[in-house]
């Protein structure tokens, strides 16, 4: 186990993408190539859509919430968490299954405690490679500075963990060059990821199938060696 | 959610332990689990099913809830296991119904010190005996706390955010939050919980709620000073690394309304009382011989 590594993307818009397609199918395509895809809608009173949150994390096998900005930080840390557990739970059942031919759930509560230990060790020491994709559109825009500080909060948090985590950010759209735009590179490096956050900025339409897909892509660009668990076990 | 909305009069069937229940109405909902009121089919008592997806959360909060089920500060836990609802599994834990309000609903005026306080104790209580056993609470909340009218007794319930001394907080609301506040890490540990509490302390008295993205951290701080709230400072400033010495610092409190005397009469009774039930259930162990 030591060299599986959980990739999860964390979507985070406060609008319905109006350009490029179903977001949900682009979230089914990350799942199947191993990517989790968490949503978090921020509501506002002019916040319609938020139907297509739910939908986006139901394909991508992930979590999702809507909440106000003020709660974006502690939303983004909660989604991860839940994500690798419920994650973690899904392969350590289905190789429960291969060697002895029952899931957890077939194991009787009172002896579910084992397992669950180890999940929960496993949930400490995975690595995680973690992409935060944010919408910088129309009414995002005044919510970027509350962004940043979220995704630095969420990185301050996972540090706690013993396993190893890269952090990416990724934003969209691109103005009028393209869907998307690197905002840093994964890194495992605090202050790297503060500088580099200064280049969130407010841009125009709101992309979300493209932008998703370039995300995938981007995972596919920077793959670990290592194989990821989740691209053995879980489709 | 996932958890789907049971209608009353729905049967909830134990996949193991066989036991049945029938749905009165819904108490809440959160994250990944919704809260039944429900009839226990055999007792013919209400409990509460917490039913939920996420299986190895609600196991462990069982487990933790078990810790704490000998004292009075969390709902009794009865049973966990599988039901299968519209073909498909979830974990429910049975507990004990808890009828009262939470505290949220207490929080749009000042209260007086001295019911704060007294609630604070028993909060601060409840933490210790958690933080014996190893655990943090990290998400203290009004919506948290219920207090129980019937039994005049304060309850701390969903231990989901509970985890493990040393681990990272998973579960946190900005405002109970030290990290939010810019003052501390989201590594759980007691000074995490005392610093929930102490701003909790903060909030009854002040009737309102605050918030970190719109206020100042040392402002707080003065207004403590204001109130002549050491306490609340010591907290907030995380200079308790132990539950029970804010304990202290809080029962010592002049505005508790009870002055010394009559918590001295208070204690001596509480030591015949428990003399008496002590040698109560020693003579009944000695009759019986259970
Ligand atoms: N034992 C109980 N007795 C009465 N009401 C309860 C009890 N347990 C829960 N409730 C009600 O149900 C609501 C939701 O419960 P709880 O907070 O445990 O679930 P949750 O928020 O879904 O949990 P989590 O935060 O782990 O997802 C509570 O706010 C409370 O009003």
């Amino acid at each position: 186990m030591d060299n599986g590594m959980i990739n999860q993307i964390i979507l985070v818009t406060d609008g319905q993408s109006n350009i490029g397609g179903d977001p949900a199918l682009a979230a089914y395509e990350a799942a199947s190539q191993g990517i989790i895809v968490n949503a978090i809608g921020i509501i506002d009173p002019s916040s319609v859509g938020m139907q297509e949150i739910k939908d986006i994390a139901k394909a991508g096998n992930g979590q999702y919430q809507l909440v106000q900005i003020e709660d974006l930080a502690s939303s983004m840390v909660l989604v991860t968490h839940q994500s690798v557990q419920a994650t973690l739970e899904q392969i350590v059942s289905s190789q429960l299954k291969q060697l002895i031919g029952s899931e957890v759930g077939d194991i009787s509560p009172k002896k579910r405690g084992k397992v669950f230990e180890f999940i929960e060790r496993l949930q400490d020491e995975i690595a995680l490679k973690c992409l935060i994709l944010t919408d910088t559109s129309g009414s995002m825009s005044n919510k970027l500075q509350a962004a940043r500080e979220s995704i630095i909060s969420l990185f301050k948090s996972l540090e706690i963990r013993s396993g190893k985590n890269l952090i990416g950010v990724m934003s969209f759209p691109n103005g009028s060059s393209g869907y998307t735009k690197i905002i840093s590179p994964f890194t495992d490096n605090c202050s790297e990821l503060e500088d580099e956050l200064l280049k969130l900025q407010p841009s125009g339409n709101t992309p979300t199938a493209p932008a998703l897909r370039a995300a995938i892509s981007y995972f596919l660009q920077t793959k670990e060696d290592n194989n990821g668990l989740l691209e053995q076990f879980v489709v | 959610m996932t958890v789907p909305k049971l209608t009353a009069g729905y049967e909830v069937t134990g996949r193991w332990n066989k036991k049945k229940y029938a749905v009165i109405s819904q108490l809440g909902k959160g994250g990944t689990a919704r809260v039944y009121l429900a009839l226990d089919k055999v007792s013919g008592n209400n409990v509460a099913l917490k039913i939920s997806e996420n299986f190895s959360s609600l196991n462990r909060e069982y487990n933790i809830m078990r810790l704490l089920s000998a004292n009075k500060f969390s709902p009794q836990v009865y049973e966990i296991d599988d039901c299968k609802i519209m073909g498909k599994f979830y974990n429910y834990i049975a507990m004990e119904y808890i009828q009262g309000t939470t505290l949220k609903m207490l929080i749009n005026q000042p209260i007086e010190p001295k019911t704060a306080l007294s609630i604070i104790k028993f909060i601060a209580i409840a933490l210790g005996i958690l933080h014996k056993n190893g655990y943090i609470y990290c998400d203290l909340k009004p919506e948290n706390i219920i207090y129980d009218k019937r039994k005049s007794r304060i309850v701390l319930i969903d231990f989901g955010g509970a985890v493990k001394k040393g681990s990272c907080v998973v579960e946190y609301t900005p405002v109970f939050d030290r990290s939010s506040w810019g003052i501390g890490t989201r590594r759980a540990d007691e000074s995490y919980d005392i610093f929930a509490l102490s701003m909790l302390l903060m909030i009854l008295l002040k009737g309102e709620l605050y918030n970190p993205s719109k206020q100042e951290f040392y402002k707080i701080i003065k207004e403590s000073d204001v109130l002549k709230m050491e306490p609340i400072k010591k907290g907030l400033l995380m200079k308790y690394s132990n539950i029970w010495e804010f304990y202290r610092d809080i029962k010592s409190m002049k505005n508790t309304g009870l002055n010394k005397e009559y918590d001295k009469i208070l204690n001596s009774i509480l030591v015949i009382a428990i003399s008496i039930f002590l040698g109560i259930i020693i003579a009944a162990y000695k009759i019986i011989g259970f």
